[in-house]
């Protein structure tokens, strides 16, 4: 009786889990997807609300309010917006570590053909490289973890020109191997990893790739801008409702069911462009130069700014209103009857290429380009309404400038087309005319340990290869 | 009824067989509790030196045959003291016997068996069912609290029918379970099962020699309940019943409104602004103290009634019992209700079958909003809800408090929509069942062959409303989980005495245990109305994605043990058993467990024998190895967990591993040591007994932090050794013996945890806490250091602007992470419990005092409610009186002004108590009756003395205590403790 006991128990104490383990997993194309997917996931949280309103909170044209206000005097992160940094790295990695888990396991998925093992290892590449440059643009060194190293539980910083270095690698393996088209909106084309390869170019100042790259892109001829005729036409560009657009490079999605929190950091209290009221977190003052300049007849101002005194109309400047506003708040993601926003998060948009194209071109050649300035148009004129392909009374001429007031220009147009994006903040951080322009804006100097944040704590009590106070950043 | 008919005939009709023959004498008489002059039934009668005996019936009636009736007799009774007495030709006796307070024919519940208290050679605490009856409670286990040596119980908040936490003689494990492994009547399962007033015994197994036994789920010691039976020859019927009225032991104080606007004015002209409130604004506004709102003076009454009795050859018991218990919060309340019954049958001479059924329906209205940041939670509302704000609008609407005022966050929430717009009953039913044969084979050897089911099934319905502030439609969780436990014992045993005086008892079997866990959940937001509650899934605007998940693990044992003893003086136990756990990875998967114990009864020895004075001496001394299941099912499988992102508009699944990294493991394993004494005097009218126990808890399972930016953040490894060595001491006297009687016991423990080795020598931090003012991990283990101290920075008074300095540690210029320091210790130094009961005719009063010595409290209440300006919550009102200005330098408090704060020593506090945890006075009625047989009343209290330094609710708190916690004596805005008033009465039939 004992020995047959003994058989039976021998066999009830083996684990029959109904879940699937890792390493039996990535062999097939949809487990792969699935694995694919899974880098997607946290890359949407790293952008979620935190991250962008930090941003943003560090610009020409906003100002947060309650604890993030220090962020809005560039005198480095402390408190709360810096503990809340630690979950935007986290975020990240964990985007990488799915990323790594999908490079190091495809290369042996049994059911996968080599071209599928490329396509998925091509995808998995350009989003860890888009990882990294996030972290890398905020934190400069950081740890590199690879599909080689997954297991080492300590390692070191590397040097920001290592990490550029990767991202370079990677981008470059993917561009070709990735899908001209892709299967479903919001994964990432081979138009989308140029497009990013062509920003990393930029912010290394390698100005001829950059352009190279970037109009590579534009002559594809994937992309157009959204044509506009009225304010609310921006709809179609940034509406709730909108799923997919020809402007449209490489978004991050969202909807009903998982939606996004960033909007919800800009609209007003009580006021109407979310179900719910905003947090206010981060808004323009009516003193500002930035709206001052701006002009009335933009449609973008229409459309993605309104001030507190006048929630439904227009934000425009009579400085006899009796009724100054206290606040502008921005309305460019708004999606009027839910809790929580549907709105996508625009990435990487035609007019952010068309920009960068410009700027690269004007850098390159030491002056402005023909080229260039005609992106630079094409943005101004669907901005006022106009044909994007005719010539405009908003056309700027290239006679008018030299490289430095055509760069300016290019800047305050970004300004414009970005506003609420969340992309100023690095923008400006990694121009020479970054600090100048935040001069002007708000009379404040950016002091030197607020370009960069702080590493984590979570990681420098866990991870000895890195010395807390030696390899912390400038400042902290 | 009817059964019960055939029960009293059947004693009836043993009586009249029982009547004696002509020409012989008879006695006769009562027999009744000298206390409460309740017949005894059962109580046994013989002649002093002669043959004839009998036993008392039902009513205490006894009748005796005797040769003459010039002769003594003896009368006896389990748990009394024996009289003899002197005929003296009477031939009717009534004979009242006193309880007696320790005895040592006592039988002691072990694992697998019982033994007589003089013949344990471990070390077992054992507490009468009495005592943890001594006042309701949903939580049997709160009972426990200072009745026993060496065990600590924690409840880590007030919140009805929460769950206990107990260590035995210290925590031993990181990571795992430091719960003790709960027995009910053999089955070891769940003990909230079980009514307080079905406890015939609590036994607390503590050295390795009893628990060795469980193997590899005894290193956290063992506690057996059991639960009352019927006994031969008698019929009983109890019923009691008792109400009580709850309250918050304190409250705190907060601003009010004068103090509030002043505060945040000073605070606005500090940051460079404006102040806000005007004096006409001011004056619009209201005045509330939101703990008065959400505390209340809430009832717990319990009733049961019971019916037990039997005949020789059979035995039942049958209870039914309700407890009723409101929170002292609002909307929150915890009512069981439980049936048990036990029958046990001699079916012939060797064989015999014994069934028991405990079902319990368990109906529970949760208040699960506590902790949080700021004031996002229902508690943390009690005291940082802004006095400006009346609950309502004048429209009846809630206010809200985010769009109150510009200081105040939305993350402040009116406590109204939690307490009436959240809604989260769990409905539970519990069936522990189980029977068993046992044959006996030959003279002194027994089979037996042990089966059982113990099945709980839980329902939890989580339902916003429309109405809850800042949420569009509502949303509803339907959650449904099943657990089924088998289990299948087969044992012999052997117990033979040789040659007069060797004794042998010998054990040996072969037991099987799995457990299996599934549950299946629902979801949905956005709701047409709140009618259909959680109750219409598919009515969602937003259908959430239903979840399922299925476990199952088992363990498989061989286990065996001896006792031995020679002469009745040398005692030997020695205990194997071999546990093997599918939890653990293949090759790892068995744990051997031997233990082994002797023991001298010195009083045995001639040279003791007949010494008055000294009425027992033992030594006990014992070695052993237990284990601990420290780790969940698959823990050691790298698996994936499936989670959606979105393309285009719509879900896509993503399947990724979860963020804690597997590793192969080993098992957990304790050694222990113990000595001890057990000592009386005078009769054992007082006794004594000490221990001196050392643990080593080797191959620690704990979870280790990994750095982030690996994905991973944290890991489960085997990675030290922990220590905890103490001294135990428990005494019982009976201080007067007369009309008016005093009994005292009381114990003390005194435990020193001690982390001996790491992995690599490392710090492990731990206590992870993120309130937006402050975010890092409170607690640290450390070699050499005690488990679980708290580790944060040191106050070095203001700067020149008010806000708080920090003492540069390690003196290199900044203040940072290596600036920490040890600057808490939540380890109690001695925890102790002191009862006394006196008893003077029809009157008991009882007191019962229970304390813990030495320990600090991490008061994370105090971060917000003192040091948060940020957000427009309410803080103490020492603070608006009694923080820095440049005129009062040296304040409590730093500057009115937001900044960020570290975990600093400000935070620590002394946590000592000593607490008057029952008093109780009653009166037993003297009126044995056709219809009473005994009848009691009382008034009670609990908790209505506390002596503590502690500022905050309660010192009773642990807000992240749990089975498988290190973080202890945090205070996180957690559900208080209550006070309480009891009334009560027992009355038998």
């Amino acid at each position: 009786m004992l020995v047959f006991t003994c058989f039976a128990c021998e066999d009830s104490l083996l684990e029959r889990p109904k879940a699937i383990t890792v390493e039996n997993f990535y062999n097939t194309p949809s487990e792969a997807e699935t694995g694919i997917a899974a880098i997607y996931l946290p890359l949407r949280s790293a952008f979620g609300a935190v991250y962008l309103a930090t941003h943003e909170a560090s610009t020409d044209y906003f100002v947060a309010r309650d604890v993030m206000l220090q962020l809005s005097d560039f005198e480095g992160i402390e408190g709360p917006n810096r503990v809340a940094l630690e979950d935007i790295w986290h975020s990240f990695y964990l985007s990488v570590r799915n990323a790594n888990l999908v490079i190091k396991h495809v290369a042996n998925g049994n059911e996968l053909t080599d071209v599928q093992k490329a396509g998925f290892t091509a995808e998995a590449r350009a989003l860890r490289a888009l990882n990294y440059f996030h972290l890398v643009q905020n934190w400069a060194g950081v740890p590199l973890r690879t599909d080689q190293n997954m297991d080492v539980i300590e390692l070191s910083k590397s040097t920001a020109g290592e990490i550029y270095d990767f991202i370079l690698a990677d981008l470059q393996f993917a561009e070709n191997l990735l899908p001209d088209n892709v299967s479903r909106a919001g994964r990432l084309s081979k138009w989308g990893a140029k497009t990013i390869l062509s920003h990393v170019y930029l912010v290394l100042g390698r100005y001829a790739d950059a352009a190279t790259k970037a109009a590579e892109v534009i002559e594809a001829g994937k992309y157009s801008l959204v044509a506009v005729s009225a304010a609310d036409d921006f709809e179609q560009v940034f509406g709730a409702g909108t799923v997919n657009s020809n402007e449209e490079i490489f978004y991050l999605k969202y909807n009903r069911e998982s939606p996004w929190g960033f909007p919800r950091y800009l609209t007003g209290n009580n006021f109407s462009y979310l179900g719910l009221p905003g947090y206010y977190m981060i808004s323009g003052r009516y003193e500002m130069k930035f709206y001052r300049e701006w002009n009335n007849a933009d449609l973008r101002k229409k459309y993605g700014v309104y001030d507190d005194q006048n929630v439904d109309g227009a934000f425009e400047y009579d400085d006899s209103r009796e009724d100054l506003p206290n606040q502008i708040s921005s309305r460019k993601f708004r999606d009027r009857t839910q809790q929580a926003a549907r709105n996508d998060y625009p990435l990487y948009r035609y007019a952010d290429l068309l920009l960068l194209y410009a700027e690269a071109s004007c850098e390159q050649a030491g002056a402005p380009t023909p080229a260039g300035v005609d992106k630079l148009n094409m943005v101004r004129r669907r901005a006022y309404g106009y044909s994007i392909t005719q010539p405009s009374p908003v056309d700027v001429n290239i006679a008018d400038y030299d490289k430095a007031s055509f760069i300016r220009l290019v800047f305050r147009e970004r300004g414009y087309e970005t506003h609420s994006e969340g992309k100023r903040w690095l923008d400006l951080k990694r121009a020479s005319v970054g600090k100048e322009i935040i001069r002007e804006a708000t009379g404040k100097t950016i002091a030197d340990r607020h370009l960069l944040w702080p590493l984590p704590v979570m990681e420098l009590n866990f991870n000895k290869a890195i010395h807390p106070v030696n390899d912390q950043n400038p400042g902290y | 009824m009817k059964e019960k008919l055939t029960w009293f005939a059947l004693i009836a009709m043993a009586l009249m067989l029982a009547k004696p023959s002509l020409g012989q004498t008879v006695i006769t008489g009562k027999i009744t509790d000298g206390d409460n002059g309740s017949p005894l039934a059962g109580a046994s009668v013989s002649v002093v030196g002669g043959q004839s005996n009998a036993m008392s019936g039902q009513d205490g009636v006894f009748s005796l045959r005797v040769p003459s009736l010039q002769l003594k007799i003896r009368v006896s009774y389990l748990g009394y003291v024996p009289i003899e007495v002197d005929v003296n030709g009477r031939q009717t006796i009534n004979v009242q016997l006193r309880p007696d307070a320790a005895s040592l024919d006592e039988v002691v519940v072990v694992g697998y068996g019982t033994v007589k208290k003089s013949d344990l050679t471990g070390s077992v605490a054992s507490v009468k069912g009495k005592d943890i009856n001594a006042f309701p409670s949903a939580n049997l286990m709160l009972g426990l609290s200072g009745r026993a040596a060496g065990v600590h119980v924690k409840q880590s908040n007030g919140h009805p029918g929460e769950n206990v936490s107990i260590r035995v003689r210290g925590a031993n494990s990181i990571r795992g379970d430091n719960e003790p492994l709960y027995v009910i009547d053999g089955f070891p399962s769940s003990p909230y099962v079980v009514n307080n007033a079905d406890i015939e015994s609590i036994e607390v197994l503590k050295d390795a020699s009893a628990t060795a036994i469980y193997g590899s789920r005894g290193a956290n010691g063992v506690v057996l309940i059991t639960t009352k039976s019927g006994k031969a020859g008698t019929s009983t019927v109890d019923y009691e019943s008792s109400l009580g009225y709850q309250q918050l032991r304190k409250k705190m104080e907060v601003m009010n409104t004068q103090e509030y606007t002043s505060l945040y004015n000073m605070m606005n002209v500090n940051s460079g602004r404006e102040p806000y409130f005007t004096d006409e604004l001011i004056a619009t506004l209201a005045d509330m103290d939101w703990q008065d709102f959400i505390f209340q003076t809430a009832p717990i009454q319990q009733h049961s009634l019971s019916v037990a009795g039997g005949t020789n050859k059979t035995q039942f018991t049958v209870s039914g019992s309700y407890l009723g218990q409101e929170g002292i919060i609002t909307g929150n309340d915890y009512n069981r209700y439980s049936l048990r019954s036990r029958i046990s049958h001699n079916i012939n001479e060797r064989l015999m079958v014994d069934v028991s059924i405990i079902a319990s329906r368990i109906n529970t209205n949760r208040q699960n909003s506590a902790g949080g940041r700021l004031g996002e939670t229902l508690i943390a509302t009690a005291l940082t809800g802004p006095p400006i704000l009346s609950p309502f609008n004048e429209d009846g609407s809630y206010s809200d408090f985010g769009a109150s005022s510009p200081h105040v966050t939305s993350a402040l929430r009116n406590p109204l929509n939690f307490i009436y717009e959240l809604r989260n009953p769990v409905k539970t039913n519990q069936i522990v069942s189980s029977a068993y044969f046992s044959y006996k084979l030959l003279d002194g050897l027994t089979l037996k062959v042990y089966g059982g089911i113990d099945n709980y099934d839980s329902r939890y319905d989580s339902y916003n409303t429309l109405k809850f502030v800042n949420m569009i439609g509502g949303s509803a969780t339907v959650s449904s989980s099943q657990f089924t436990s088998l289990i299948n014992e087969n044992t012999i045993n052997y117990a033979q005495v040789f040659g007069g005086k060797h004794s042998l008892n010998a054990f040996a079997g072969v037991t099987y245990q799995d457990f299996l866990n599934t549950y299946v959940e629902g979801s949905g937001r956005e709701f047409l109305s709140d009618v259909t509650e959680t109750h219409s899934l598919s009515s969602a605007g937003i259908p959430g994605i239903p979840r399922s998940g299925y476990t199952k693990s088992a363990i498989m044992s061989y286990l065996g043990r001896v006792n031995y003893s020679y002469d009745n003086r040398y005692l030997l136990t020695a205990s194997f058993r071999a546990d093997g756990a599918s939890k653990y990875s293949p090759g790892n998967k068995w744990g051997y467990f031997p233990s082994a114990a002797v023991a001298w009864k010195i009083k045995e020895e001639q040279f003791l024998k007949d010494q008055d004075f000294i009425s027992d001496l033992k030594l006990r001394a014992s070695w052993g190895y237990t284990g601990s299941q420290a780790i969940g099912a698959y823990a050691t499988l790298n698996l994936l967990q499936v989670q959606q992102t979105v393309f285009n508009d719509a879900l896509y699944n993503a399947f990724a591993p979860s963020t804690s990294l597997p590793y192969q493991l080993r098992w957990e394993s304790t050694r222990q040591q113990d000595i001890g004494v057990d000592f009386s005097i005078l009769k054992n009218r007082i006794s004594f007994t000490a221990d001196y126990y050392q643990k080593d808890t080797y191959d620690l399972l704990n979870v280790v932090q990994l750095p982030s930016s690996m994905g991973f953040t944290t890991s489960l490894q085997n990675i030290g050794q922990v220590r905890n060595r103490g001294f135990e001491f428990a005494a019982d006297a009976t201080i007067v013996d007369k009309a008016f009687r005093w009994m005292m016991d009381g114990n003390i423990s005194f435990n020193k945890s001690s982390i001996v080795e790491l992995h690599d020598g490392e710090d492990i931090l731990s206590g992870h806490v993120n309130l937006g003012i402050m975010n890092d991990n409170l607690v640290l283990l450390r070699q050499g250091q005690p488990v679980g101290i708290f580790y944060g920075y040191v106050e070095d008074g203001y700067t020149d602007r008010g806000f708080i300095n920090y003492k540069d540690i390690n003196a290199d210029g900044q203040i940072n992470e290596l600036d920490k320091t040890i600057i808490g210790d939540p380890n109690p130094k001695f925890i102790y419990g002191l009862n006394s009961q006196m008893s003077y005719k029809n009157v008991d009063l009882s007191l019962f005092f229970q304390g813990s010595y030495g320990n600090d409290i991490a008061n994370i209440s105090s971060m917000t409610s003192t040091l948060d300006f940020g957000w427009g919550v309410n803080t103490l009102k020492e603070v608006y009186y009694n923080h820095w200005t440049p005129e009062n330098p040296n304040a409590k408090y730093p500057v009115i002004q937001y900044q960020a704060v570290k975990f600093s020593d400000r935070f620590i506090e002394d946590g000592s108590y000593l607490r008057l945890r029952n008093i109780e006075i009653a009166y037993n009625f003297r009126m044995v009756n056709r219809f009473f047989k005994r009848a009691r009343v009382f008034a009670s209290g609990q908790n209505l003395l506390t002596f503590t330094a502690y500022s905050w609710w309660d010192p009773e708190v642990n807000s992240k205590g749990g089975p498988n916690s290190v973080n202890q004596g945090i205070d996180h805005s957690t559900y208080p403790m209550a006070k309480t008033y009891t009334m009560g009465l027992q009355i038998g039939f």
